[in-house]
């Protein structure tokens, strides 16, 4: 699959015309990471925005269990959706870690590059930030409804 | 005979009176008492009980990880569904068909 079918059906740069999808696919370079390769750790600085090609990556977050740090899956990713969204949005810090679940094939794009671009070109910059805004919302709903579950959890036990 | 019968019923009907007049006091010491207090002076949790009593097998590491996961991808599922999602990507991991 090319750079351009891939960003055609990703979440990120969807509603672009041929044309804008062009400009991204110029910036964007190729990375291949094995199963189980890290990919980027939460807490780093987002230097690169991916978007998923082929194959699976899990979103995780470190957890003591027992004494011992583990990483715990949030969330599976599959083609067409993206990793690093940080990079778009200061502090430009990580929110989770990602590693391949199967080998992964992935477009990522330079932080400086792909905001310059934006910059340069509000036209693309409003539909990538649109749906950005989307991409964000939806993890935001997603905590807010698991977190309001764990609260009624610890209640429900304490206040028995 | 009916001399015996009487002071039966008597002490039984003391014992009766006993119990209700105690079960009372207990039940107003209860109610008197900050809702605090109850909570803070609540009955541990049985120890021969759950997974903490003596003879509960030990989780490793890997099981508790895996049960982590389990139930996150589980709330994610529902979560998708009460917020009306039908992306595949919505979808949760472990259910997906």
């Amino acid at each position: 699959m090319s750079a351009l079918e891939t960003l055609k059906n990703a979440e990120l740069f969807g509603g672009l015309s041929e044309e804008q999808r062009r400009a991204v696919a110029a910036l964007a370079g190729e990375r291949r990471a094995a199963a189980g390769e890290t990919l980027f750790r939460l807490g780093e600085s987002a230097e690169a925005l991916y978007v998923i090609r082929r194959g699976r990556a899990d979103l995780t977050f470190p957890l003591q269990v027992m004494g011992e740090t583990r990483e715990v899956r949030f969330q599976s990713l599959e083609a067409g959706r993206t990793l690093a969204w940080s990079a778009l949005v200061p502090p430009h810090r990580l929110t989770l870690s990602a590693s391949a679940t199967t080998d992964l094939e992935l477009l990522v794009m330079e932080r400086r590059r792909i905001l310059a671009l934006l910059d340069e070109q509000p036209p693309i910059g409003q539909v990538v930030m649109s749906n950005l805004a989307g991409v964000v919302a939806a993890r935001f709903h997603e905590l807010l409804a698991l977190w309001v579950r764990e609260v009624q959890r610890n209640v429900s036990q304490t206040y028995r | 005979m009916w001399l015996t019968m009487m002071i039966a019923a008597i002490l039984f009907a003391g014992m009766l009176a006993a119990l209700h007049f105690g079960y009372r006091e207990a039940e107003k010491e209860r109610a008197e008492r900050p809702a605090a207090d109850a909570i803070r002076e609540a009955p541990p949790v049985n120890p021969w009980l759950g997974p903490q009593s003596p003879w509960a097998r030990r989780r490793t590491v890997e099981e508790v990880v895996f049960e982590v996961e389990h139930r996150i991808d589980a709330d994610l599922q529902e979560v998708a569904h009460l917020l009306g999602w039908t992306a595949p990507e919505n979808a949760s991991r472990l259910y997906r068909v």
